[in-house]
């Protein structure tokens, strides 16, 4: 699950809608854009494990993938 | 068995140096620039339809809040635009570690729970925190102390300052995680209280993940008396204030229960909420507090205390109900009230204080207080007179109060309610599974037992020692010293005989970070200056030198030997008489007068040494002559 939101960011502990995705196993990757995850996700499938694949998917490797935004006014 | 004399259970917050508790920022405190946004809170019905006590009381001040968010430090979660994420797993890894350490009882799923804070101190208007575990003991001094609960929370934002209306936090400390430990209600005496902090603190510490350094460990006192109530003096930040803190709220209590039997045994009845207004009579007063709120159109208001004379400030300031009324006054943003019981004074006269009591229609043994300010304000504060009056009538009020640095404690709110906690839904409850709990078990940190003989074994510091390096929480630092610069017992003199010194003169050396004592240490085996030489260089560093100022400041410059051989040589040379009738037993009359030329620059073995090897020469030469 990623956002297109430049500056925004998934987490799906807040509504049922979203706690029902994570039960049926989707992956949330913070705050990673969806290019950058669909091609990550291809690497990651190619390269990994697939019992690994979520963990790759969650950790950040290169700056892709972040969960601080700071105030900004 | 006797009665005990208190009743007394400690909470303790200790800081994590983990990342925060929802979200990854740092867990530091900075003072770079921030960016700043200002905010109000509103109390709303909560998810379990009730209004707390607490929270009404602090929305009944009307304060909107100015917030500081430093980078690094601060992110979205702090400011609560954005969700809390996950819980930090290394916080919740510290807080199974000490559970287990403790023999407490661990949940099986972590809860977080919101606890309702309004006064502007989270963003959210609420705390986070989650039962971890329960039940456990420790031994303090051949008793045992039960463990209540174990939690994790998060931080409040810390105050930086607070005007009229206004205050303002910095959200570095908000979500920093908190363990708490409660203790049950097992502590009898003051000096129990801190050794039982003492022993949680060090237990704490063996973690090796938590903070130290002053305002990284709090502590919240549970106190009553027989026949007392229940008071918390909420945020004690110094360890050695806390038995004074239990002996004065002792003596309040009891205090408190003396003027209740004293208002009984007069008959006093409970008193109506009835505030009046003697503008009048005061009207031409030469008190400079009254002749300023009248200019600001203020008025002078007033309520009856019958029954009360001597218990505002009486028996020669014991008994003390008066300090207690103007407490719960200034809450309500008013600078004071003035009793009977210390008029005439402050540009009262007597003429006047008598006016007041025939306005009043007061009898002898019966009071008054008054109070000048703006009409709503001065309504309300007097009302809380009132209110206070009424629960002297019943005892000790329940009460949150605020430990002062004289070790005295001030009126902060009442006790909170029971309806102040209800589920924080945003974060998912967490499993702790046996895989996760064995692991914790395997890892067991080393006991403070445990380290203090390591100490003694590794690096030859003796067991008292050792045990105090580890009590007062100095074992990471001694061990830094000892592997770095081989200066183990020069660090254990210091940290434990020259420290207390230095504090006992009142040398800030509670703001000696570890990195400046290790720099000093550095320089010390560098030969730049003698160990002599150190209580002189804290005191100048407590003043916020580094090491190579305050070395500079006090003139220090080790000498080399041929340096200070030509020193004791000239020494010699002019005590020369003395030396050669003396022969070597002049070393004990002239080591004085050279340690006051070379303390500091040269090691007094060193300097012992050379002294004697300079008069043995010296004794030599005027032989051949
Ligand atoms: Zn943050």
């Amino acid at each position: 699950m990623t956002s297109q939101c430049l500056h925004g960011q998934t987490n799906l502990n807040v509504y049922a809608t979203g706690r029902d995705l994570l039960k049926a196993g989707v992956i949330p990757v913070a705050d990673m854009l969806p290019e950058t995850a669909y091609v990550k996700l291809m690497w990651a499938l190619a390269n990994h494990d697939d019992s690994e694949v979520e963990k790759v998917m969650r950790t950040p490797l290169c700056g892709e993938m972040g969960d601080r935004r700071e105030i900004d006014v | 068995m006797s009665k005990p004399q208190v009743v007394c259970g400690i909470e303790i917050h200790q800081q994590l140096s983990t990342k925060k508790l929802f979200c990854s920022c740092d867990s530091e405190l900075v003072e770079s620039d921030a960016k700043t946004y200002y905010r109000r809170l509103r109390p709303t019905t909560s998810e379990m339809g009730e209004i707390d006590r607490a929270a009404l009381m602090e929305a009944s001040k009307k304060m909107g809040f100015r917030y500081q968010s430093p980078k690094g430090v601060s992110c979205l979660v702090e400011m609560d635009d954005e969700p809390p994420h996950d819980a930090d797993a290394d916080a919740i890894d510290t807080v199974l570690t000490f559970a287990s350490m403790m023999g407490s009882t661990i949940v099986d799923e972590i809860h977080f729970m919101r606890k309702l804070v309004i006064d502007g101190s989270n963003t959210s208007g609420f705390q986070r925190t989650a039962l971890v575990a329960m039940g456990g003991e420790l031994q303090v001094n051949g008793r045992s102390i039960s463990i209540q609960s174990i939690c994790l929370e998060e931080d409040a934002a810390r105050k930086v300052e607070t005007k009229e209306g206004e205050v303002t936090y910095r959200l570095d400390r908000l979500g920093i995680p908190l363990i708490e430990v409660a203790t049950g209600p097992d502590i009898r005496s003051p000096e129990e209280a801190m050794e039982v902090a003492l022993r949680i603190g060090t237990l704490l510490r063996a973690t090796k993940r938590v903070k130290r350094g002053i305002g990284t460990i709090r502590e919240d006192l549970n106190i009553s008396v027989p026949g007392g109530a229940r008071i918390e003096v909420k945020g004690v930040q110094e360890l050695r204030l806390l038995p004074l803190y239990l002996e004065t709220e002792i003596v309040r209590q009891n205090m408190l229960i003396e003027i209740k039997d004293l208002l009984l045994s007069r008959g006093v009845e409970p008193l109506p909420m009835e505030v009046l207004d003697v503008t009048k009579v005061m009207q031409g007063s030469g008190s400079k507090v009254i002749k300023s709120a009248l200019k600001e159109r203020g008025k002078v208001l007033a309520v009856r205390l019958p029954g009360f004379a001597g218990t505002l400030n009486g028996d020669g300031g014991r008994l003390r109900l008066g300090a207690e009324m103007a407490q719960r006054a200034r809450v309500h943003g008013v600078k004071g009230i003035f009793h009977s019981d210390e008029l005439p004074a402050y540009g009262i006269e007597a003429a006047e204080v008598e006016a007041l009591k025939t306005h009043l229609a007061l009898h002898d043994g019966d009071a008054f207080a008054i109070c000048a300010a703006p009409a709503v304000k001065a309504k309300a504060a007097l009302e809380a007179v009132v209110s206070r009056a009424n629960e002297a009538l019943l005892g000790v009020p329940e009460e949150t109060r605020d430990p002062m640095p004289d070790g005295s404690s001030r009126y902060s709110r009442p006790l909170p309610g029971a309806a102040r906690m209800y589920p924080e839904t945003d974060v998912p409850p967490i499993r702790v599974d046996e895989e996760r709990l064995r692991r914790i078990r395997e890892n067991l940190p080393e006991l403070p037992e445990e380290i203090a003989q390591r100490l003694v074994r590794e690096h030859g510091i003796n067991a008292q020692q050792a045990q105090q390096i580890v009590r007062q929480g100095y074992d990471l630092l001694l061990a830094r010293i000892a592997v770095d610069y081989d200066l183990a017992s020069v660090a254990a003199t210091l940290l434990l005989n020259t420290f207390p010194e230095l504090e006992k003169d009142g040398v800030p050396v509670q703001d000696l970070s570890e990195e400046r004592i290790l720099a000093a240490m550095g320089r010390l085996k560098e030969g730049r200056f003698a160990k002599e030489a150190l209580p002189a260089l804290f005191r100048e560093m407590a003043k916020g030198m580094d090491v190579d100022q305050a070395a500079e400041s006090l003139g220090l410059e080790a000498l080399d030997q041929d340096q200070a051989a030509d020193i004791i040589r000239s020494m010699i040379a002019s005590r020369s008489d003395f030396v050669k009738e003396k022969g070597m037993s002049a070393i004990g009359p002239l080591m004085g007068p050279v340690m006051q030329e070379l303390r500091g620059k040269l090691d007094g073995k060193a300097a012992s040494d050379l002294l004697k090897k300079e008069i043995s020469s010296f004794l030599k030469d005027e032989e051949k002559n």
